[in-house]
């Protein structure tokens, strides 16, 4: 097949997989300034696109990352990276139908990782930047929300004491909106890289670009603007999330753990460090409900969706592997994946249409997070 | 096997720095704004919106 027709193709589902990462993540950074009556939720939706679409433009680091670390652009073909991406995507859905926590971001790299081992031999894959760029940041950049969550909240809680409870009340609610302000813009300049780094990796094994570009302006665009959309549509998604007790967070807690939140993820989008958006907030969450009552977290229920966390990136890498082998095998293996890919896509579709919403078919793992702390008002 | 831990304590001082800053100074706005001392008020928030206006400058440049 003309390598052209398949970076086109990669370069069409890597924009459907951006849009469907907005979409999942509206929740994570504006319900609760919703369910506080913070902001109106079409303010709070339409607010958090532009702010995605703004933090896509902020910083390429984490573009870089991927189009230029994680795997060996020479070693590596627009095939191959197909074969990832539908991993990645098929991982999201059946994670996302059984209501499993899962993470976008990993499903990506699970998938990438997977397809280029498979199809070009371990030599293609830098584990070491694996390591240094996204496997420690994994576990470390929920850490550093979490503890630093949790200084911020005893400190806010400290001395909201002498406070006019009026004053503080509105006072907060202002506070979190600016809070889940800049989560959204951090999400931008870390989510919406990833799909910048897949077609920029795409242009560069197809040979349109120089190993080691930059991404050009119009795959910055086309990837802020996609996720921006995914952004607003997704925000239906937050009426069911309010419906499920995420109102347990006050203001000034939701304000303390998003400012947290945002600065972990900014710092770490600036050194290139490719993060999980939603395990950074829900460390956050957790270390600030630690901050406000300490036997208030389930440690269970959190060992568990640990365990969802680690399973992600192996887990969408064997997928990412079959349909990687089989693309790079000719055209017949680019449509045979193109075709499983999207019958499976179109059948989880109408299943999920069947039944209608269920709450474990929004997987919510901000909103479970709040749930651990139900804190005795 | 490198791991950048230069990198790593990087994050992890600057989101306890800035959050911390950014949320102490918030809170001691909506404390001076309790007590009607506007001036106060307005310093403290206005530190808020630097502390954030420098964190993206550093980012964008």
């Amino acid at each position: 097949m003309d390598p052209a027709l398949v970076v086109i193709i990669v370069v069409v589902t890597a924009l459907i997989f951006d849009f469907t990462n907005g979409f999942h993540d509206t929740a994570n950074a504006m319900a609760t300034s919703i369910a506080t009556g913070a902001l109106k939720p079409k303010t709070a939706v339409a607010l958090s696109a532009v702010l995605n679409l703004v933090g896509a433009f902020l910083s390429v680091e984490v573009a870089k990352t991927i189009s230029g670390g994680i795997v060996d652009d020479a070693k590596i073909t627009p095939a191959i990276i197909f074969g990832g991406l539908v991993g990645a995507i098929m991982w999201n859905l059946v994670t996302w139908y059984a209501g499993l926590p899962s993470s976008s971001s990993h499903a990506l790299f699970g998938g990438l990782i997977g397809a280029a081992w498979v199809a070009s031999g371990v030599d293609a894959i830098h584990f070491t930047k694996v390591l240094d760029k996204v496997i420690v940041p994994a576990v470390v950049a929920p850490l550093v929300a979490g503890v630093v969550a949790a200084l911020a909240t005893v400190v806010v809680y400290r001395l909201k004491k002498a406070t006019d409870p009026r004053v503080s009340h509105t006072g907060f609610k202002i506070g979190q909106v600016a809070s889940a302000s800049l989560v959204s813009l951090a999400h931008g300049t870390n989510d919406a890289q990833k799909t910048m780094g897949i077609i920029t990796l795409a242009l560069i094994t197809s040979g349109s670009l120089a190993p080691g570009s930059a991404p050009p302006t119009w795959v910055i665009i086309s990837a802020g603007a996609a996720i921006a959309l995914g952004t607003y549509l997704g925000g239906w998604r937050i009426t069911h999330t309010l419906g499920r007790g995420l109102t347990t967070i006050e203001p000034a807690q939701g304000f303390a753990a998003q400012t947290s939140t945002a600065a972990a993820i900014l710092a770490s989008s600036h050194l290139g460090f490719a993060l999980s958006t939603t395990h950074v907030a829900s460390g956050g969450i957790m270390g600030s409900g630690l901050g406000r009552d300490r036997h208030g977290v389930r440690w269970g229920t959190m060992g568990k969706m640990a365990a969802g966390w680690l399973v992600t990136l192996p887990a969408a890498g064997i997928v990412g592997a079959i349909a990687g082998k089989w693309a790079s095998s000719g055209t017949a293996g680019v449509i045979g994946v193109a075709v499983i890919g999207g019958a499976i896509a179109v059948g989880i579709w109408v299943l999920s249409r069947r039944e209608p919403v269920k709450p474990e078919h929004i997987v919510d793992e901000v909103a479970a997070q709040a749930e651990l702390h139900k804190v005795a008002a | 096997m490198k791991i950048d831990f230069t990198a790593l304590l990087t994050v992890f001082g600057a989101t306890l720095l800035v959050t911390l800053l950014v949320v102490t100074l918030f809170v001691l706005g909506i404390r001076a704004l309790s007590n009607n001392s506007k001036t106060a008020a307005v310093a403290s928030f206005a530190g808020c919106v630097a502390a954030v206006g420098y964190g993206l400058f550093l980012i964008i440049v």
